[in-house]
């Protein structure tokens, strides 16, 4: 078995790092992951960690405002950014002889952010710009913050990234600076460097533009309570779109757990792909559906599993339940035939490397791994785990968190009369 | 602490780069099938994957009257064979640990499978059928009618798509990149299972076609399994008619597509470009990348930066077989639309008449060539490459001279490029936007036609009322 090679080191201020070198091509990917993300927002500063990202880019002590992506272009690079309910991860991807350009730009902005209250209200307007264009103004683009708060009330999963736009309007300048000092420090992140690198003197310089770089000690996290058990919760949600949909959240295991790695394989058999199930189901056989899919969502405490379909013309909101309800039904009763079982390893082990196959992408998976699992070595282990999982496992699985009764369930239904991209009063 | 403290960096300036390192572009295997049919294969055995290209000369470019032809045909590939449905055929593939997927372009057609190298034969065995016998299942044909009438009902939608429509009217008149690629409503009703059978016949041939495999297998293990797969595959005589290149119209032209209630306007300004094949390419396009083809090119400082037009203004060749489209465009306010038209015709007049600075130009050459290497890094990016390098008929060291060309270019170079390439005299400019505002402030760029989504021509005066 191959094998994604890697470095690990700490500096002394508690940054964690991983240097993976790959000659295929004269390229590096500087990638560092901050363990903070929608979790850790306190009541009443929903969408900061999100907004926080946007402020990343404002300008640092010796990289003037707008400055940042106009010195990643000129070196041909380019970098991005994206927040999610557990972490904010930054990533900058140049020619191999830029790499120092690359940790000056990303060390600046941890060291020495500059945060002006005309920053924050540029960056408070792109945000709220960024939900209309995301969120309200999409058909269904509101049913991911419906079943974060219906599948997780009092939880801090139970609001979503981009937050609520009465706390961004009422972000202070104390308000963010806290925010940074807290939760932006080397011991809360995790650097990883891919490409054609030197090992060792890419570790002399990512000690020269990091090691100083205070430490900052464990931020204050919200306390993630025990969830109550879910029933089933239902709603129907009257919205600008053109044609039914059906969305059905179920609560998963943190993806640590042994249980999670089940309930991804199930996602791939019942809603992964055109030979999938719900697909074979929904979309060829019976043709209610245009899409019908499912995925899962890792994360650090209990993730969520989605399974959507949107109708066809003249089809109802009550047949696709229906049809999703008689595959997850099969699932629960009927044992995995061997065969499908063999296709499911095989795809999933597909997968599982057409997702290793940019530095970016390895670079990623490195990180995640350095912060949350404190074990790099994950990007080549886990693939193992995926095909130890045998039937009876998915079966019981199954039984535990895909039996009737336990999810939410939204029907989108057509109104030509709901407003669109006006509904931040009702928040 | 008895470790001495590093340094403390100099923060004030950016760090300066390393020498830069000479961009190789992977060495690759080529050979022949017993019938002719070319082979080609760049190992990189990383990870256990592996992608296989059948890529067919000619696509859209041979539609004829029949738009949509190439794009609804090679989607269909996958769709059917004497031995497997369409059902069949995701499935083999998917269960295998991969996927399968056909498309058309201009010059172009390509069936090709990404798999786990362990299942790579069986992969093969199924691209092999795909591309050799497919059957254009009625059933499938119709369901991809559907969707395909569906897909461009909801592109006449969207104002930048009914703009690029225009423009590849207005700008080929009666050559084949006048027409969309996917088609129109009428041509994709009228296409039948027999037209694609032909179509396929005439295309997919050893002849016309070569293999492309990326990834984990070895050269010698490729020809054995292409040999026993497509070693028996017949050549076909192709008598294609000739098809005369593409000329500019002389005229300025102004067309405007009506959308009554639009808040923006869609520009796309331009004229007939050059072929992939032309020696000025690399200086053209490098030129083009000063003009508006990245964030800091003069297009985007003009019209974002210093007037705040638009979010972005943009600007590229689209070099194909034929000499493809130059366009400049961007998505503005209704009010600033013959403003920002204005500065476009400014801005091409400018790089005609003034040699470049310095600072801009070593500016863009880092850009380029900083990007290159990045372009290159994925197997799938590199696979990208060498297709070019077949289609075109490039040299196969193209590429590992492209960075040390790009910087031997001057200013004089550039200024040169832009006189050729560039035109204000003949351009056509297309906007899609409210008709009657757009009708009275584009006249002072010439006689101002205005269009239905549906594409046909609205006459004389306002039709459509300009509501607020």
């Amino acid at each position: 078995m191959r094998t994604i090679g890697y470095t690990s080191l700490v500096l002394r201020n508690g940054l964690r790092v991983a240097l993976h070198r790959n000659t295929a091509a004269p390229v590096v990917c500087i990638n560092i992951a901050y363990n903070v993300g929608s979790k850790d927002e306190a009541q009443g500063k929903t969408g900061f960690a999100h907004l926080f990202e946007h402020l990343m880019f404002d300008g640092s002590a010796n990289i003037p405002r707008g400055v940042f992506d106009r010195h990643c272009e000129l070196a041909g690079g380019y970098n991005n950014a994206y927040t999610n309910e557990d972490k904010t991860n930054y990533y900058i991807v140049l020619p191999s002889n830029q790499l120092e350009l690359g940790l000056w730009l990303e060390s600046d902005r941890l060291l020495q952010l500059l945060l002006t209250p005309e920053g924050l209200e540029t960056q408070r307007s792109v945000v709220m710009e960024e939900k209309r264009q995301r969120v309200d103004n999409q058909p269904y683009g509101t049913y991911d913050t419906k079943l974060s708060e219906l599948l997780f009330p009092g939880h801090p999963y139970g609001h979503p990234v981009i937050g609520s736009m009465d706390d961004i309007a009422s972000a202070s300048m104390e308000d963010v600076t806290a925010f940074h000092s807290a939760f932006y420090r080397p011991d809360n992140a995790a650097l990883v460097i891919a490409g054609d690198i030197d090992v060792d003197a890419t570790a002399a310089l990512v000690e020269r533009w990091f090691g100083q770089i205070p430490a900052g000690g464990p931020p204050s996290r919200p306390v993630a309570p025990a969830l109550a058990p879910l029933g089933e919760v239902r709603e129907v949600v009257r919205d600008v779109v053109p044609l039914p949909g059906v969305f059905i959240g179920y609560r998963v295991p943190p993806e640590r757990e042994r249980a999670f790695i089940a309930m991804d394989l199930l996602s791939d058999i019942l809603g992964n792909g055109e030979s999938s199930r719900l697909h074979r189901a929904l979309v060829y056989d019976q043709q209610i559906a245009s899409q019908a899919s499912v995925y899962v969502d890792p994360r650090q405490h209990p993730g969520i599993l989605v399974v959507y379909a949107l109708a066809n013309q003249g089809r109802s909101a009550e047949e696709l339940e229906h049809s999703i309800d008689t595959e997850i039904a099969k699932l629960l009763e009927t044992p995995l035939p061997a065969a499908e079982l063999e296709k499911t390893r095989n795809r999933v082990e597909g997968f599982y490397f057409q997702n290793l196959l940019s530095l970016s992408s390895r670079a990623d998976r490195l990180a995640h791994h350095t912060l949350f699992d404190n074990d790099p070595d994950l990007v080549n282990t886990l693939l193992s785990q995926y095909l130890d999982v045998g039937v009876a496992e998915l079966r019981d699985t199954a039984e535990a968190w895909l039996r009737p009764g336990h999810r939410v369930v939204l029907h989108y239904l057509p109104d030509g009369n709901a407003p669109v991209g006006d509904d931040e009063a009702e928040e | 602490m008895t470790t001495p403290a590093p340094a403390f960096p100099d923060r004030t300036t950016p760090p300066a780069p390393g020498v830069p390192k000479d961009v190789s572009f992977p060495d690759y295997f080529e050979d022949v099938l017993s019938n002719g049919m070319k082979v080609i294969v760049y190992e990189r055995n990383d990870l256990p994957m592996v992608t296989v290209s059948l890529v067919a000369r000619g696509g859209a470019f041979h539609d004829g009257a029949s738009y949509g032809l190439a794009s609804m045909m090679t989607e269909l590939l996958t769709k059917g064979t004497p031995t497997r449905t369409a059902v069949q055929i995701v499935e083999d593939i998917e269960s295998l640990g991969g996927s399968i997927g056909a498309n058309a372009g201009w010059d172009s057609m390509n069936a090709g499978v990404t798999i786990l190298s362990r299942n790579l034969e069986k992969a093969m065995d199924v691209l092999a059928e795909v591309a050799r016998m497919p059957s254009f299942p009625a059933e499938e044909l119709e369901r991809a009618r559907e969707q395909r009438l569906a897909h461009i009902l909801q592109r006449k939608a969207s104002p930048n798509a009914l703009a690029s429509i225009q423009f590849s009217r207005a700008v080929y008149g009666s050559h084949p990149y006048a027409h969309p690629l996917e088609g129109t409503e009428e041509s994709i009703r009228a296409l039948t299972g027999d037209l694609f059978a032909e179509h396929h016949r005439r295309l997919f041939s050893p002849n016309n076609t070569f293999l492309l495999a990326v990834g984990d297998i070895a050269p010698r293990a490729m020809m054995d399994m292409a040999e026993r797969l497509f070693g028996d595959w017949q050549p076909v005589a192709s008598a294609w008619p000739a098809i005369a290149a593409p000329h500019d119209d002389a005229r300025r032209m102004v067309h405007v597509v009506d959308r009554p209630n639009a808040v923006q306007s869609a520009i796309i300004v331009g004229h007939i470009g050059i072929e992939r094949k032309s020696p000025d390419y690399i200086t053209a396009t490098l030129m083009n990348t000063l003009f508006g083809g990245y964030f800091g090119s003069r297009l985007n400082l003009n019209l974002r930066e210093a007037r705040g037009y638009t979010y972005g203004a943009h600007s590229r060749f689209d070099a194909r077989i034929h000499a493809g489209p130059f366009s400049a465009g961007a998505d503005v306010r209704n009010e600033v639309t013959d403003a920002a038209i204005e500065e476009i015709i400014l801005e091409i007049e400018r790089i005609r008449s003034t040699p470049v600075g310095d600072e801009e130009l070593a500016n863009v050459k880092s850009y380029v060539t900083g990007n290159f290497p990045i372009q290159i890094e994925t197997p799938l990016q590199v696979a990208q490459r060498i297709i070019s390098l077949e289609l075109f008929g490039l040299e196969k060291t193209y590429y590992n001279t492209y960075n040390s060309r790009v910087m031997a270019v001057t200013a004089a170079d550039i200024q040169a490029a832009a006189q050729s390439h560039l035109h204000t005299d003949r351009l056509k400019i297309v906007a899609a936007g409210r008709g009657a505002l757009l009708r009275d402030t584009l006249v002072r760029f010439g006689a101002v036609e205005v269009y239905s989504p549906d594409g046909d021509l609205i006459p004389t005066v306002e039709t459509t009322p300009d509501t607020p």
